[in-house]
Order: structure tokens, then C-alpha cells, then sequence
């Protein structure tokens, strides 16, 4: 954890990390898009999305953020 | 009139068209959802000429589509009480007759065509005058005011426009035509 000041001198706590929940966020929204025919981000023999999911995650691929609104 | 517009508006990009070109395919996605359809404010999308900037994505629960907010300039048609338009006919009824003023018809009823009385002749679908003898017939170019407008959303077609050419500088090509020869002999005289 970070800690720094946004524009109006308001503390902010900066997560560097995902919290496990935004972790089950990201991988569950990005195995729905596979699952609905997205294309896949990375080489791999898996067939399950989530699997595929977990993996794309792992690496850092999966090109979502998240907007956290109150910390 | 027809009006360029730049409107704000949010699409959904399904999952399949993740791995194309973002501009174009938000581009295609947004001329589906809008071409064809009418708005009482703006008017009726006749197409979406160009995509301005496309905002971050959004992911919604259960939904495995991204939604973007994109501004975009897009080509409206927006008719107007008193303008003045220009069209033709397509169909001469019993009570008047249908002017194609772009993308929608409008309906000139019989009692605005002309000062004098007016009647429908059934044989040859075309509408007289009784003193001057003028006609209207389908194909016909016009010019008209609008005077009346109501829209309807979910049924374009069903919206309506009512005309009036009872004004002078208002009428068929030929009737104006004709004006403007007598017009000029009166002036040689």
C-alpha cells in the first residue's frame, strides 16, 4: 500500500494489488467475453474459459481496469 | 432541413468484435442502432458521417459486452414549423395529396392546395381546381410550408407533417412557372 494526496489534499490509499474480489471481477467478466467469443489474448490448450481466464490474468494480459470510487 | 449534428451516445460492442478496429466497428455498431430511427429532438438519422473520440469501456455485470460513450457527427433530418420545403408527389388521395419532403411524407390536405375549390378527379388521380383548371398529379415537384408536426418515435412512419401551399411563391414548378410568364407579359405591357 501507497500512500499520497490527490489535488485537494485529500489522502488517497493507492492499492498497487487487486483485491481478491477485484481479482474475481476481472477473470469473471473476461471468462464471460471468451465464453461469448472474444478472442483470446494468449497461446494456450486450455478450453475452459475460466481457465483461460486465470491464465490471461497470470500474465497480465487481460486489458481491464478498474475504477475504484471510495478507498 | 437537413442538419450535421454532433451527438453523444452509448453502444455496446459484443464480444465477438472485440479484436477489430474500435473506430470503425463502433462506427458500424452505431449506424445500426440509429440509421432509420427518429427522435423528436433531433430529428430523423440519415447516417452517421464521422466517430469524434470513443470514451473508456465500461463492463457491466453479466453482460459480456463493453459499452463505450462516443461523440459522433451525424446527419439529421429535422423538419421545422414554417420552413419551406421542396418535394414531390407520390400519391394523390381523395382528401389531398402525400409530398416525399426527405426522409418522411408529408400530407397536404385538399383545403391547402389552392385559394379556390378543389376537386378529386378518381379516373385520372389527379386533384383540380375549378376556376383555373390548375392540377396536381403524382411526380409532381412542390414546394410547401410546414405547418403542422407530430412525430412518432417508435413508428417513423406513422408520424405526420402537415403542408400548406395556400401562400404565395408556394405551389407546383408549373404553377409557379406560369405566374412568373404572366408576370413578366404584365410588365411588357
Amino acid at each position: 500500500m501507497m500512500k499520497k494526496e490527490d489535488v485537494a489534499g485529500n489522502e488517497i490509499i493507492k492499492r498497487e494489488k487487486y483485491t481478491k474480489y477485484e481479482k474475481a471481477r476481472i477473470i469473471g467478466a473476461r471468462a464471460l467475453q471468451i465464453a461469448m467469443g472474444a478472442p483470446v489474448l494468449i497461446d494456450t490448450d486450455k478450453t475452459d474459459p475460466i481457465e483461460i481466464a486465470i491464465e490471461e490474468f497470470k500474465k497480465g494480459v487481460i486489458p481491464i481496469t478498474v475504477r475504484r470510487r471510495r478507498w | 432541413m437537413y442538419l450535421k449534428v454532433r451527438a453523444v451516445d452509448v453502444v455496446r460492442v459484443p464480444p465477438e468484435r472485440f479484436g477489430e478496429d474500435i473506430v470503425s466497428t463502433v462506427k458500424e455498431l452505431l449506424e445500426e442502432k440509429l440509421e432509420g430511427r427518429l427522435d423528436k429532438k433531433v430529428g430523423m438519422f440519415i447516417a452517421i458521417l464521422d466517430v469524434i473520440s470513443i470514451g473508456e469501456g465500461r463492463i457491466l455485470i453479466g453482460d459480456a459486452g463493453i459499452y463505450y460513450e462516443t461523440v459522433f457527427d451525424t446527419l439529421v433530418y429535422r423538419p421545422k414549423l414554417q420552413e419551406i420545403t421542396e418535394g414531390e408527389v407520390v400519391e394523390v388521395v381523395e382528401f389531398g395529396a402525400f409530398i416525399e419532403i426527405g426522409p418522411l411524407d408529408g400530407l397536404l390536405h385538399i383545403s391547402q392546395i389552392t385559394d379556390e375549390y378543389i376537386s378529386y378527379d378518381e379516373k385520372g388521380g389527379r386533384l383540380v381546381g375549378k376556376e383555373s383548371g390548375k392540377s396536381l398529379t403524382a411526380g409532381e415537384r412542390v414546394r410547401a410550408r410546414i405547418v403542422a408536426i407530430s412525430l412518432n418515435e417508435k413508428e417513423p412512419s406513422d408520424s405526420k407533417i402537415g403542408l400548406t401551399m395556400r401562400q404565395p411563391g408556394l405551389g407546383t414548378y408549373k404553377w409557379l412557372e406560369e405566374e412568373r410568364a404572366k408576370k413578366q407579359q404584365e410588365e411588357l405591357k
